[in-house]
C-alpha cells in the first residue's frame, strides 16, 4: 500500500475505534500525551501484539473488541481502499501540519477529518462564513439567503454550510451560481450522499470547492450526529450568518457553539408572526449581532483580517533579526519588510515620525514613503501627531 | 560759443520712475530780471531744494553764482521727478549758461547729488540709471564716483567724478575718454565655469555658520528643505518657538545654487532702488534673504509710496522671502501674495500710476502649530481651545496655502542630537548640496527645453504640463489619484503632490515618477484636519 493509502486506513481504522466506542478521541490523546503511542496510526500501523499492553488497564471487553476490529479491517481494508479510490477522499489528523489551523485552537475538534476538493479552503488566507438555517425555509428565508450569500460571495468569502436541505442548499448552490467558493460540511462519511436529491450539487461542490467530515466513509447519516457536525461548521467559519430557525431548529445548536467558540453570530431578523423567525427572535434577544446587509459582516470580518495579519507579524517578526538586518543595510529593505516592521512597532504603541526612526534605525526616506502608504491603505491614522493603527480597512 | 549773449544751456539727466531710469533734458535759462532761481517740470520738493545746495556748491568751487531770473525746466514735463541726483546737471547747466565753464562736446549727461562744498554722491537708483545710459550715445556720461563699480558691471563706459570741480574739468575736455577700465567680470558666474571650484566654497563660508548640518536631528524638515530648494517649491515650516524655523530657512538660502549673471542684474536693479549699493552686494553671488516680521504693512510687502518703490516682495527677487510667524500677519497683507506667487510680479497702481515690479521669490513661511505654540510638543500642555486653533490656521487663506507646495514640521531638538551637533561640530555639507542643487536646475530646465516649454523648475509648473512633462506614467497617475481620493485631497492639493513627487524622483535620480516619489511627496501636505484636533 502507498503511504498515502496507510494513512487513509489507518485513520479509518481509529475513526471506527471511536464510533465503535471502543477508545474515545480523549483516551487516544492521553495515551499520546503519556508516550504508550506515538501516533493513533499505530493501532493499525504497529503489529497488534505491540499494542495489546496499551489495553492493560483497561476493561477486557475493549482489548477483545480491538482485536476483533483489527481482524476485520486487515481482510477488508484492500477492498474497501479500492472501493474509495474513485472518490478521491483523504485524510487529515491533529497530528499532521495540514490540519486546519482555524481547528486546531478549538476545543473538541475531531482528530481525524476527511475531505475531498480543494483543502486550501481551509487555509487562513481565506475568510469563512457560515449559512445556516432551517430545512424548511419561508419565502422570505430563501430570499435572504440568496441575497447575503450572493453579496458575501462576490465579496471572495468562502461560504460554509451543510449541504442540508432548504437554507444549506439554498447557500451551496447561491455560491457557485456567484463563482464563489464553498464548503460543505456532512454528517455521514465522505462517500455516502446526505440528502440523495443533492447528488449533482455536491460533485459542483467537490470540483469548485471543499467537503469535509469527521464521519469515516461508510458511515450512514445519523440524526445524533448533526449537532457534531454543526460545531465543525461554525469551528472553521470567523463568522457564522442564521438566515432562518424555528423555535426548536437545530440551528440553534450552531449558534451556540459558534457563541462558545468565541465566533461572531450574525441572525437576520425576521417577522414577528412568522413561527419560522422565532428561533431568529430568541437569538437577537440574547444578544446576536443583527444582519441586515450585507456589510454587517464584511466590517467584522476585515477587523478580523487585521488582527489575523497583525498576529502573523508578531509571531514572524523576530525583532533581533530584524534589527541585524537594518543594521546592515537599510536601504536594502523592502517597502513589504519596512510595512511589517512598522505594523510591528505600531502595534506596540502609537508613535511619532521620529520615535518610529528611533526605535527602528530606518531611514527617513522609507520611513516616511512607507508611512503614506499606510495612511493611503487607511491601516494608520494621525493624531496628535502620532501614527496610530486604525481597525477600518 | 554760439549760445553766448542768450545765457543758455542745455544738460541731460537721468531719473529713476519706478525701476526703470528715463532720461531727461534740463534746460538752464539766465534771464535779465531780480536775482530768482525757478524750477520748473512737475518736482516735488527734494528738486527745489536743490538750488540751495547748488548755489553754495558753485561758489565753493571758486564759481560765481549768475544774477538774474534763473530759470531750470525739466522735461518731459509730465512725468513726476524728485530726488537730488538733479544737483550735478543742474550746477553744470547754470555754469555753462552763465558763460563760467566751457563744454567741449555738444551735449552731455550727469546725475548726482551735490554737497555744499561741491561733493558728488550717489543716490539709490544706480542700476536702472545706468541701465538707461547705456541707451544714451550723444555724449559724454559723467556718474558719481561711488557707482564705478556698477558701471562696471553693466559695462557702461562712463566718467566718475568726485567732485564739481572734476565734473567740470571732464566736460571741459576736448576728446573724454572714459576713465574707466572697460569691464569687469562678476565674480564667479564664469570662475564656476571654469571648473574652479574652490572659489565656489569660499563664497559660502560666510554662510558657514548656518551649515545643513545644523539640521541633523530634523528628519522631516532637512528633506523638505532640500527638496524645496531643489524645485524651488514654497514652503510652511511649521514648529514650537525655539525648533529652528528662522535656522531652517537660512540654510535653504545656503542650499539655493549661486545667482547668475542674468538674475544677480535683475536683483540689483530692483534692490538698487531701495537702498544704495555697496562692493559687497555687487560683488556677492549668494540669493537675496529677506526676512520679513509679522508687522509688516500692505505697502512695505508689496512695494508703493509715491513715487512706488519695491516692496519686500520684489527685494526678495530670485532668493528667498522668510515670513516669519506667518500666521501672525494681518489676512490682508498676507493675501497680497497671491499675485505675485502666480505671475511672478506685482502690479501697483496709485493715482493713475501703474508700476509693474518682478516678484519671483521662494516663499518659506514658519508658523506656530498653534497660539501657545505647544500643540506639537506637549499637547497636554496646550491651552489653545479648537476654535482658537482653528482661527489661527485660518489666517492662512486658502488661496495662499494653494500657492505653497510643501508643508512640513520642526521637532525640538533630542538632547542627544544636540549634543552630537554641539561637539562634532562644523560640517560644511552644504556646498555639495548646493552643487547637487543646481545640476538638478540644469536637469529641470533641460527637460523643459525637450518638451518645448519655457523653462522653469518643478515648483513653477502648471497644471496642464504635468503629466507629460513630469513623466508620470498611467500606474502612478492611478496612484496619485487613489492616494487623493483616501486622504481628502482636494485638486489643488494634488497638483502640489505631483510636483513634489517630480522633485523626489529627480533627486533620487529617477527618470520616471513611480508611487514610492508620491508616497513620500504625500508627507509634505497641508493636513487640513490636523490642526483641528481637540
Amino acid at each position: 500500500m502507498k503511504p498515502e493509502e496507510d494513512k487513509l486506513a489507518a485513520d479509518m481504522f481509529v475513526s471506527e475505534m471511536q464510533t465503535r466506542r471502543i477508545l474515545s478521541g480523549g483516551e487516544i490523546r492521553k495515551m499520546m500525551h503519556n508516550g504508550r503511542i506515538q501516533s493513533h496510526r499505530d493501532f493499525l500501523l504497529r503489529p497488534i501484539n505491540e499494542m495489546l499492553p496499551i489495553f492493560d488497564g483497561l476493561r477486557s471487553e475493549k482489548r477483545n473488541e480491538y482485536i476483533a476490529l483489527h481482524r476485520d479491517m486487515e481482510k477488508e481494508m484492500e477492498n474497501r481502499l479500492r472501493m474509495l479510490s474513485s472518490y478521491r477522499i483523504r485524510s487529515c489528523s491533529q497530528e499532521d501540519p495540514e490540519y486546519p489551523k482555524c481547528l486546531r485552537e478549538l476545543p473538541g475538534m475531531p482528530m481525524i477529518l476527511y475531505w475531498r476538493g480543494d483543502e486550501s479552503l481551509m487555509n487562513e488566507s481565506f475568510y469563512r462564513v457560515a449559512i445556516v438555517g432551517t430545512r424548511k425555509p419561508s419565502v422570505y428565508g430563501e430570499r435572504v439567503t440568496r441575497y447575503f450569500t450572493e453579496n458575501l460571495a462576490a465579496e471572495k468569502l468562502v461560504i460554509v454550510s451543510g449541504l442540508a436541505r432548504g437554507i444549506d442548499t439554498i447557500a451551496h448552490r447561491a455560491a457557485i451560481a456567484m463563482h464563489g467558493k464553498t464548503i460543505a460540511v456532512m454528517p455521514c462519511g465522505l462517500d455516502l450522499i446526505y440528502p440523495p436529491e443533492n447528488k449533482g450539487l455536491l460533485d459542483t461542490i467537490e470540483n469548485e470547492g471543499l467537503i469535509i467530515s469527521e464521519m469515516p466513509p461508510g458511515q450512514q447519516a445519523l440524526r445524533q450526529y448533526f449537532p457534531a457536525r454543526n460545531r465543525i461548521m461554525s469551528g472553521i467559519s470567523d463568522a457564522i450568518a442564521i438566515m432562518e430557525a424555528g423555535e426548536k431548529s437545530g440551528t440553534l445548536h450552531t449558534a451556540n457553539f459558534a457563541a462558545a467558540q468565541g465566533k461572531d453570530v450574525f441572525v437576520v431578523p425576521g417577522s414577528v408572526f412568522s413561527p419560522m423567525g422565532k428561533g431568529n427572535m430568541q437569538l437577537i434577544k440574547d444578544g446576536a449581532s443583527l444582519l441586515s446587509e450585507p456589510e454587517d459582516i464584511l466590517a467584522r470580518i476585515k477587523d478580523a483580517s487585521f488582527f489575523r495579519k497583525l498576529d502573523n507579524i508578531n509571531k514572524e517578526w523576530s525583532v533581533d533579526s530584524l534589527k541585524e538586518k537594518i543594521s546592515e543595510n537599510p536601504e536594502a529593505l523592502s517597502l513589504d519588510e519596512i510595512h511589517d516592521v512598522l505594523l510591528h512597532v505600531l502595534f506596540e504603541q502609537e508613535m511619532t515620525m521620529e520615535e518610529i526612526i528611533s526605535e527602528t534605525c530606518l531611514p527617513y526616506k522609507k520611513v516616511a514613503r512607507c508611512l503614506s502608504n499606510m495612511e493611503v491603505n487607511r491601516e494608520i491614522e494621525v493624531h496628535q501627531e502620532r501614527y496610530v493603527l486604525t481597525f477600518r480597512f | 560759443m554760439k549760445n553766448k549773449g542768450r545765457k543758455y544751456a542745455c544738460v541731460d539727466t537721468c531719473f529713476l520712475q519706478g525701476v526703470d531710469g528715463v532720461i531727461a533734458t534740463i534746460e538752464i535759462s539766465i534771464l535779465p530780471g531780480l536775482p530768482n532761481v525757478e524750477v520748473v517740470g512737475l518736482c516735488d520738493s527734494s528738486i527745489r531744494e536743490s538750488k540751495e545746495r547748488v548755489r553754495s556748491a558753485i561758489r565753493h568751487c571758486g564759481y560765481e553764482f549768475p544774477k538774474g531770473r534763473i530759470i531750470i525746466s525739466l522735461s518731459p514735463a509730465y512725468l513726476h521727478k524728485s530726488g537730488s541726483s538733479f544737483d550735478l546737471p543742474m550746477a553744470l547747466g547754470i555754469l555753462i549758461a552763465s558763460g563760467q565753464v566751457y563744454q567741449a562736446t555738444n551735449r552731455c549727461i550727469a546725475y548726482g547729488e551735490i554737497s555744499l562744498q561741491g561733493e558728488i554722491h550717489t543716490i539709490p537708483g544706480s542700476i536702472p540709471r545706468l541701465m538707461a545710459l547705456k541707451d544714451y550715445h550723444e555724449g559724454l556720461r559723467l556718474i558719481p564716483n561711488e557707482e564705478s563699480e556698477q558701471a562696471r558691471l553693466l559695462e557702461v563706459g562712463v566718467s566718475c567724478v568726485r567732485s564739481l570741480s572734476e565734473a567740470i574739468h571732464a566736460i571741459g575736455k576736448d576728446d573724454p575718454i572714459p576713465c574707466m577700465p572697460p569691464l569687469c567680470v562678476l565674480p564667479g558666474t564664469d570662475t564656476a565655469d571654469t571648473g574652479n571650484d574652490s572659489s565656489g566654497d569660499e563664497d559660502i563660508s560666510s554662510e558657514q555658520v548656518l551649515d545643513y548640518s545644523c539640521l541633523r536631528g530634523q528628519d522631516a524638515a532637512s528633506r523638505a528643505i532640500l527638496l524645496s530648494a531643489c524645485g524651488f517649491h514654497n514652503m510652511i515650516l511649521i514648529g514650537s518657538p525655539g525648533t529652528g524655523k528662522t535656522m531652517a530657512a537660512r540654510i535653504i538660502r545656503g542650499i539655493l545654487p549661486p545667482m547668475t549673471l542674468e538674475e544677480k542684474l535683475d536683483w540689483l536693479r530692483i534692490e538698487s532702488t531701495v537702498s544704495l549699493l555697496d562692493s559687497n552686494m555687487i560683488m556677492e553671488r549668494e540669493r537675496p534673504f529677506r526676512y520679513v516680521h509679522h508687522t509688516c504693512t500692505a505697502s512695505a510687502l508689496a512695494g508703493g509710496g509715491r513715487p512706488p518703490i519695491p516692496g519686500e516682495l520684489s527685494r526678495a527677487l530670485h532668493g528667498v522671502l522668510f515670513l516669519d510667524e506667518m500666521a501672525e500677519f494681518n489676512p490682508r497683507v498676507l493675501d497680497l501674495l497671491r499675485q505675485p506667487l502666480e505671475t511672478k510680479e506685482i502690479v501697483i497702481s496709485r493715482n493713475g500710476s501703474v508700476s509693474t515690479f518682478p516678484a519671483d521669490f521662494l516663499l518659506v513661511g514658519a508658523m506656530n502649530p498653534c497660539r501657545c505654540g505647544k500643540l506639537l510638543d506637549s499637547p497636554a500642555e496646550c491651552t489653545c481651545s479648537v476654535s482658537t486653533r482653528r482661527n489661527y490656521k485660518n489666517r492662512i487663506s486658502g488661496p495662499i496655502l494653494d500657492r505653497i507646495d510643501i508643508v512640513t514640521k520642526m521637532k525640538p531638538m533630542n538632547k542627544d542630537t544636540l549634543k552630537e551637533t554641539l561637539v562634532s561640530g562644523r560640517h560644511a555639507e552644504s556646498p555639495a548640496i548646493r552643487r547637487r542643487i543646481k545640476e538638478l536646475w540644469e536637469r529641470q530646465y533641460q527637460r523643459c527645453k525637450e518638451n518645448q516649454v519655457e523653462p522653469m523648475r518643478n515648483g513653477e509648473v502648471m497644471m496642464i504640463d504635468m503629466a507629460s512633462l513630469f513623466r508620470i506614467n498611467d500606474t502612478t497617475m492611478d496612484y496619485a489619484i487613489y492616494a487623493g481620493n483616501q486622504l481628502n485631497v482636494s485638486a489643488r492639493g494634488m497638483k502640489h503632490i505631483l510636483r513634489v513627487a517630480r522633485t523626489v524622483a529627480d533627486w533620487d535620480e529617477e527618470q520616471d515618477v513611480n508611487e514610492e516619489h508620491v508616497m513620500e511627496a504625500l508627507q509634505y501636505r497641508m493636513n487640513t484636519e490636523e490642526f483641528t484636533y481637540a
